[in-house]
């Protein structure tokens, strides 16, 4: 969105003013606010260049964060429930498949420590 | 507003791509400082916009493409230079206005044109693959007359104190110093390939060995490539014997990886050699080494973006690649274009300073169809030029990567560069849990126009058009 450039410092006490802005190229803020859940977020930022003749700057993006807190519920995009309960040290997962392309990019258990460790 | 157990700012950061971009490995495992989308955008102080590119004529030459182009730098004392074009059956000279002196009409129609300046002669030689090699001085063009001369295959280059060039038979040379005597089919100074097949280009190159240089060149096939060295390249070419102490050689450094790109083979200064390989990759010769390595996979797409393995394999004769300005400029005919549609850009400033973090990649460059490419640069210039490869487009001359120009040329016709930078799919600690998203932030320039923000998560968009607006 296009800003009208207005000095840092230009109100009536030091450092008072309508935006921070020191001088050209020094960044600005921006943000878009949107609520919305998600496992791993990824942003996409799309500008087109506006046509002004003369225009001498570059679109840049310096910093880019999201202000986002963790849900208490675990999910996936795929999971496999296992309701069995016999211990093991070691765990070692087999995921079969045929018949049509499949991808696994990332697995992940989800575990509880048993409470009494066997002594051996 | 203030986010109950909001995740720190540090924690919630996306890092600067300096990693470029990776369209080869799964969503999950993209890492920070890497990027899934860098179209039409680089790294360079922020994430930044690409320079765009203006037309130098105003008027197309025909409905044709640019087949070839050249800055033909001479004239000793009293330097000059001359742009050189070629299209349908012409060869030009096009003037800094874009005013055309056509040179000749005569060639064989639509055949990529190879240009080399050769010093000794001060002259500029011509070829594509079919006519009978030709010759322009600054003021007459013609055709070269004399012994055996050949029809050569991708470019004509100087070695020492001659010219090589690739027949039928092998590689073939000349006489110390001129252009008219060259050998053919000889059993001594025609180097021919160990490999079967015929060499498709040559390129200059010296080996440093400890306080030496090797002058010579490298020569490809579609699938090996060659050292050529020697100090003495023989006196008679035309001999049945090779005169004593000629000492040239020919020896195959890979006979897995060569080019059927000749416009791809480019020097990097202090960095080495690439090329596009036959298996639709960039492979990077070291400089000062004969062990090459591939550096092209990154850019190899599994994903929707179309990388280099969408090359049109049978257009690989329309792959160039052009270094300009600390980047390596790869343009590629993608699905079934017949010209460079879709542009790479290797940051070779990153290469040079972190080696450690191996190839860095932005792109796919689009909006530009520049089929050929060429460097102006000595005499003042200082830029990088290319011919329109869409014949519907027409004849046209462009100089790309322009400072503070954010429209592309197409013809007569300009577009606005349109960018687009996708961070990894961010965890943020905890892949298993879901993340309540608020808001993005971003610090930027003061820009024009509008950005927008998508959002999304691995099984899809999850909101896209967002306004990225300023904050006050």
């Amino acid at each position: 969105m296009a800003i009208t450039p207005a000095y840092w410092g230009d109100g009536s006490l030091y450092g008072d003013g309508d935006y921070y802005y020191s001088i050209e190229g020094s960044p600005f803020e921006y943000s878009v606010e949107n609520e919305v859940h998600c496992h791993r977020l990824s942003v996409r930022i799309n500008y087109t260049a506006a046509a002004i003749p003369g225009a001498g700057e570059a679109f840049r993006i310096h910093d880019l964060r999201a202000r986002v807190a963790p849900d208490s519920q675990d999910s996936f995009t795929h999971e496999a429930f296992v309701d069995a309960t016999t211990p093991s040290e070691r765990i070692s997962a087999v995921v079969n498949h045929s018949g049509s392309e499949f991808i696994i990019s990332h697995l992940q258990l989800i575990a509880q420590r048993k409470k009494h460790q066997p002594k051996g | 507003m203030a986010l109950r157990r909001q995740i720190n700012e540090t924690d919630a950061a996306f890092s600067d791509p300096i990693y470029g971009v990776n369209l080869r490995e799964s969503e999950e495992n993209l890492r920070g400082g890497e990027s899934r989308l860098m179209q039409n955008c680089e790294y360079y102080g922020g994430v930044r916009i690409r320079r765009g590119s203006t037309t130098l004529n105003g008027s197309s030459f025909g409905a044709y493409k640019i087949l070839g182009g050249h800055k033909y730098y001479y004239g000793g004392v009293n330097p000059t230079g001359k742009r050189l074009i070629a299209y349908n059956n012409a060869i030009s000279v096009v003037s800094d206005v874009g005013t055309e002196t056509v040179l000749t009409s005569g060639m064989t129609a639509g055949l990529n044109t190879y240009f080399t300046t050769w010093s000794i002669t001060d002259s500029c030689y011509i070829n594509n693959g079919t006519d009978t090699l030709r010759k322009y001085d600054g003021t007459t063009f013609s055709t070269v007359s004399g012994t055996a001369i050949p029809t050569p295959r991708g470019k004509v280059i100087p070695i020492l104190d001659r010219l090589m060039a690739i027949s039928p038979y092998g590689i073939e040379r000349t006489d110390p110093r001129v252009d008219n005597v060259w050998s053919t089919d000889s059993s001594w100074a025609t180097l021919r390939p160990q490999s079967p097949g015929l060499f498709t280009t040559l390129h200059p190159y010296t080996l440093r060995g400890t306080d030496t240089l090797y002058a010579g060149a490298i020569a490809f096939q579609e699938r090996a490539h060659y050292l050529i060295t020697g100090t003495d390249f023989g006196d008679n070419v035309e001999s049945a014997t090779a005169s004593a102490g000629e000492n040239a050689k020919i020896e195959l450094l890979d006979s897995n990886v060569g080019t059927a790109s000749p416009d791809s083979v480019v020097s990097v200064p202090g960095i080495g050699m690439f090329w596009f390989t036959t298996d639709l990759n960039v492979y990077w010769l070291p400089e000062g080494t004969l062990t090459g390595k591939y550096v092209g996979d990154k850019i190899q797409s599994t994903v929707s973006t179309a990388g280099i393995e969408s090359t049109n394999a049978v257009q690989l004769k329309q792959v160039w690649m052009t270094y300009f300005d600390h980047m390596l400029v790869l343009g590629i005919p993608t699905g079934s274009n017949v010209y460079a549609s879709t542009q790479f850009w290797l940051d070779i400033r990153s290469l040079r300073l972190h080696p450690e973090w191996g190839p860095v990649w932005y792109g796919p460059m689009t909006g530009q169809t520049i089929g050929c490419s060429w460097l102006e640069n000595q005499q003042g210039d200082n830029k990088v030029m290319g011919g329109e490869g869409n014949s519907a487009v027409g004849a046209y001359v462009y100089q790309y990567r322009v400072p503070s120009q954010f429209t592309d040329a197409s013809g007569a016709s300009s577009t606005a560069v349109s960018m687009s930078y996708q961070t990894p799919y961010k965890s943020f600690g905890t892949p298993s849990r879901e993340k309540y998203v608020q808001a993005i932030h971003a610090d930027c320039n003061s820009f024009s126009g509008t950005a927008t923000v998508d959002l999304l998560d691995l099984d899809g968009t999850l909101t896209s058009g967002l306004t990225l607006a300023a904050v006050t």
